[in-house]
């Protein structure tokens, strides 16, 4: 099924997104010309509030916002469904794939990053950085071990928030619109520092992992309350998932 | 004993604004094939859909392999499935040989070996590389109609199954549901063109209005009818509409018609009552 769903995502739409986040990593480098290490500029791509909340997300519902309600109009429902036991083992297949998407989407945009960080020419310093992310003795690999756990949690639960939506409107782009100003308001909420007291509630802010890394010193978002949030959004859009999911007419021709 | 695969009782559905299908009941048994034509829109597909529990009726009950097709707590779906409903859906970018490759993973029920043998049933080559995008559009039919037969499923739901097949693939599709009711697996047809599933079909029926209309409750064969006299030969013309003349075999004149007589004395029953004498008859396969 994972494979399945990752060749349904047509390579044209594949190289759209990645040529997007290539040509903003490549902004970023030629615009951080100062910093020290491959590892900084990396950290800083991820931790970056402008493509935390607002780019990663938008270009991750961009390849899965349609990942339940597309099969409708191309009929691969038909095929698929027809092989499983119920709608909700379906359903869940489908989770289990946006889960391990988000990962993968995550792991090769830092593969990216650490490539064009080497092409553009960054130090590549030793292992142990006075730069890296949770503190001076902390590892980079443990800082981007941190972004691929953060990225990954919150991209699965905004993912399936997503899809809860397009559920609900039938319309995979009203979804992704809907999915698209929510990352705005989030950004909008930091960006303005009277909404910062609601930065918390929204989806996408959860990646800000430069606020949860700072956790024990009085930062916006604590790992603690992310992973609530995280969780929290993740079980409740796939519970009203399944409520939908289960009964509702998978195919809107006659 | 032959049992009920498929049933529909009392169903009727709407879609959008449309009831499409009015209290249909609708029975298929354990190796019969069904076929039910209609107009585009007139709802054959949702009708197939309902069996595939892709969709759940408004009213009436669904019933599959003796299971019955409802949303209970998982959103329940029937098991031993082979469905080619509607579009060609897939993956334009891979061969055949992967795209049945990646839809039997699910079930994990047959291996490759399983794969290939459908496809050279339906005249595809599993070794052909070419993505699936640079297939005809009868190729692409073939292996819709492999992939559905593939996992050999107790019931078959196909859509058009003739749509875009060439003679040679026609004639493989009539064998392979031949074979596929003799293994015992059910078939339920739907086309628009009544003349693409006739011979297939035991039972036919109309879909008009969203009501099913039987068109014939058994199967018609090819006969031949041999006889000494042409005054006879006349008189086959008038009374079978079917009857098509073929000139002479074996030292007597010959014709062909279709009817849904099942043994060579049911067919003599019914010239005898006509008046016509007969020398011999057979059925034609």
């Amino acid at each position: 099924m994972l494979l399945f769903e990752l060749y349904y995502r047509r390579q044209s739409r594949w190289l759209v997104v990645y040529s997007l986040i290539t040509i903003h990593f490549l902004l970023m480098g030629l615009m951080s010309s100062g910093l020290a290490s491959i590892w900084q500029f990396v950290i800083s791509i991820f931790t970056q509030p402008l493509a935390a909340i607002v780019i990663f997300p938008i270009l991750f519902i961009i390849m899965f916002a349609d990942l339940v309600s597309a099969n409708d109009s191309d009929r691969f429902t038909d095929y698929t469904l027809t092989r499983f036991k119920s709608r909700v083992a379906w359903f869940l297949s489908k989770i289990g794939v946006l889960a391990v998407s988000a990962f993968l989407f995550t792991a090769i945009s830092i593969a990216i990053a650490l490539l064009l960080a080497i092409c553009i020419g960054f130090p590549m310093e030793s292992i142990s950085s006075e730069h890296s992310l949770v503190g001076k003795q902390s590892m980079p690999l443990s800082d981007l071990l941190m972004i691929i756990v953060v990225y990954t949690c919150t991209l699965a639960a905004f993912g399936t928030f997503v899809i809860m939506i397009s559920l609900f409107t039938r319309s995979a782009r009203a979804a992704g619109w809907i999915g698209a100003i929510m990352s705005l308001i989030g950004y909008g909420c930091w960006m303005e520092e009277s909404l910062r007291t609601y930065l918390k509630w929204t989806p996408t802010s959860q990646m800000l992992v430069s606020q949860l890394a700072d956790s024990n010193r009085g930062s916006l978002l604590t790992i603690q309350w992310s992973f609530t949030y995280n969780s929290f959004l993740f079980v409740l859009s796939l519970l009203v998932c399944i409520s939908i999911i289960r009964k509702v007419d998978l195919s809107k021709s006659v | 004993m032959t049992s009920t695969m498929i049933k529909f009782r009392n169903v009727s559905k709407t879609i959008g604004n449309k009831q499409v299908l009015v209290r249909i009941r609708l029975t298929v048994s354990q190796g019969s094939v069904v076929g039910i034509i209609g107009a585009k829109g007139a709802g054959k597909t949702t009708l197939l859909r309902l069996a595939a529990g892709v969709l759940y009726p408004d009213a009436g009950e669904v019933w599959v392999t003796g299971k019955k097709v409802h949303p209970g707590l998982l959103g329940g779906l029937p098991s031993g499935i082979g469905a080619l409903i509607e579009s060609l859906a897939f993956l334009p970018q891979l061969s055949g040989l992967r795209n049945l490759a990646m839809l039997a993973r699910i079930r994990r029920r047959i291996n490759t070996n399983s794969i290939r043998t459908s496809m050279l049933r339906i005249g595809l080559n599993p070794d052909n590389r070419n993505p699936v995008w640079s297939y005809s559009l009868d190729m692409r039919q073939r292996l819709g109609i492999a992939q559905a037969i593939m996992e050999e499923p107790s019931v078959l739901l196909l859509d058009e199954p003739t749509n875009g097949l060439d003679q040679e693939g026609r004639r493989l599709l009539a064998d392979i549901l031949e074979e596929q009711t003799r293994r015992g697996a059910s078939i339920l047809l739907v086309s628009d063109r009544q003349a693409d599933i006739n011979p297939f079909c035991d039972k036919l029926y109309s879909l008009e209005e969203g009501v099913l209309l039987p068109i014939r409750q058994r199967r018609e064969h090819k006969w031949i009818i041999m006889t000494n006299s042409a005054e006879d030969l006349e008189l086959l013309s008038l009374n079978i509409p079917s009857f098509q003349k073929i000139g002479w075999m074996n030292n007597n004149l010959a014709g062909t018609c279709m009817g849904e007589w099942e043994t060579d004395e049911e067919l003599f029953a019914f010239l005898a009552l006509k008046g016509i004498y007969s020398t011999a008859i057979r059925k034609d396969h």
